[in-house]
């Protein structure tokens, strides 16, 4: 973190070529983020674009309170949303009580499997039904590895919210793939 | 919390195509397009401040000298009068006024000159 701090500091005192350590360094997860929220390919390139742009042109406001990486992700998740909110989107309606009363383990066992195709193909799909911060929580949580307390500024929540909300997806998720078992029958 | 494996391979599935080739190249052009524009943006910035401060200071003081002060521009500044004796005199002090504004000129042109040179070169 320290090494990004003294490049903030020399792309703030005129290096701008500096400015590519960074694009090196975040520009595949930054897209990562964006890809799942917006899934198209030429929508989410020129959006992370416009992040890192919209992180060059505030560079000079950044403060350490947070890691750079934070700060970038949290640019790039308002400029996804922002973009979302253009599109309307339709998700499915699930019954809460059937959410509410799916034993934890049953979840854990079957998220712990990742050989089934046809179920992984499934859970791509299911994703598709989560609002944006949905997907970003899980694609922050579980594609990037980030603990709960870098997520939470990220996305403007309490680490307990964030972990309340990581359990209603995971039960929203297997929600949703059961549905379409019962349908495909 | 469990890190499932299964929505981590499902979330990395979900990932078609990867950031185009010449990605970075294409952004950092931008960056140096944006820091440009951030450049003309502070420097017609500062130049504005500076000229309204220094029409300010101009304002004030001529309130200053007109309000504050008994001030009278003819009893300041003498007459000028050119006498035959005093007339060869003036010529020279004009040629002095006009070589210096000559090498100031010279000046610039040639440290403009050497600044585009130099920066050519890096």
């Amino acid at each position: 973190m320290t090494d990004e701090i003294g490049y903030i500091k020399r792309i703030l005192d005129g290096e701008t070529n500096l400015f590519s350590f960074f694009l090196e360094r975040y520009s595949r997860p930054v897209y990562s983020l964006i890809i799942q929220i917006i899934p198209n390919h030429e929508d989410a390139e020129e959006l992370t674009q416009d992040a890192f742009v919209k992180a060059f042109r505030k560079l000079a406001t950044f403060k350490n309170d947070c890691s750079f990486s934070t700060w970038l992700y949290r640019i790039a998740y308002n400029t996804a949303v922002s973009a979302t909110r253009k599109r309307k989107a339709i998700f499915p309606v699930l019954d809460e009580s059937m959410i509410e009363n799916i034993p934890e383990e049953t979840i854990d066992a079957f998220f712990a499997n990742d050989d089934d195709e046809e179920m992984l193909q499934r859970l791509e799909q299911a994703i598709d039904y989560l609002n944006s911060e949905e997907k970003a929580l899980i694609t922050l949580y579980y594609m990037e590895g980030k603990p709960i307390s870098d997520i939470a500024p990220i996305l403007g929540l309490t680490s307990e919210n964030i972990k309340v909300k990581l359990f209603r997806v995971r039960k929203k998720l297997y929600g949703w793939i059961k549905s379409k078992e019962y349908e495909t029958r | 919390m469990k890190r499932d494996k299964a929505l981590d391979k499902a979330l990395n599935n979900r990932i078609k195509d990867s950031l185009s080739y010449g990605f970075e190249f294409q952004m950092m052009r931008r960056i140096l397009v944006e820091a440009e524009r951030k450049k003309k943006h502070s420097f017609v910035l500062g130049l504005s401040l500076i000229s309204m401060v220094s029409a300010g200071m101009i304002v004030a003081t001529i309130c200053f000298l007109m309000y504050y002060v008994p001030f009278s521009i003819h009893l300041t500044l003498p007459d000028i009068s050119i006498s035959p004796e005093t007339q060869s005199l003036f010529i020279l002090y004009c040629y002095i006024a006009l070589l210096v504004l000559v090498l100031l000129g010279l000046d610039a042109y040639y440290r403009s000159l050497r600044q585009k040179k130099n920066e050519k070169e890096s």
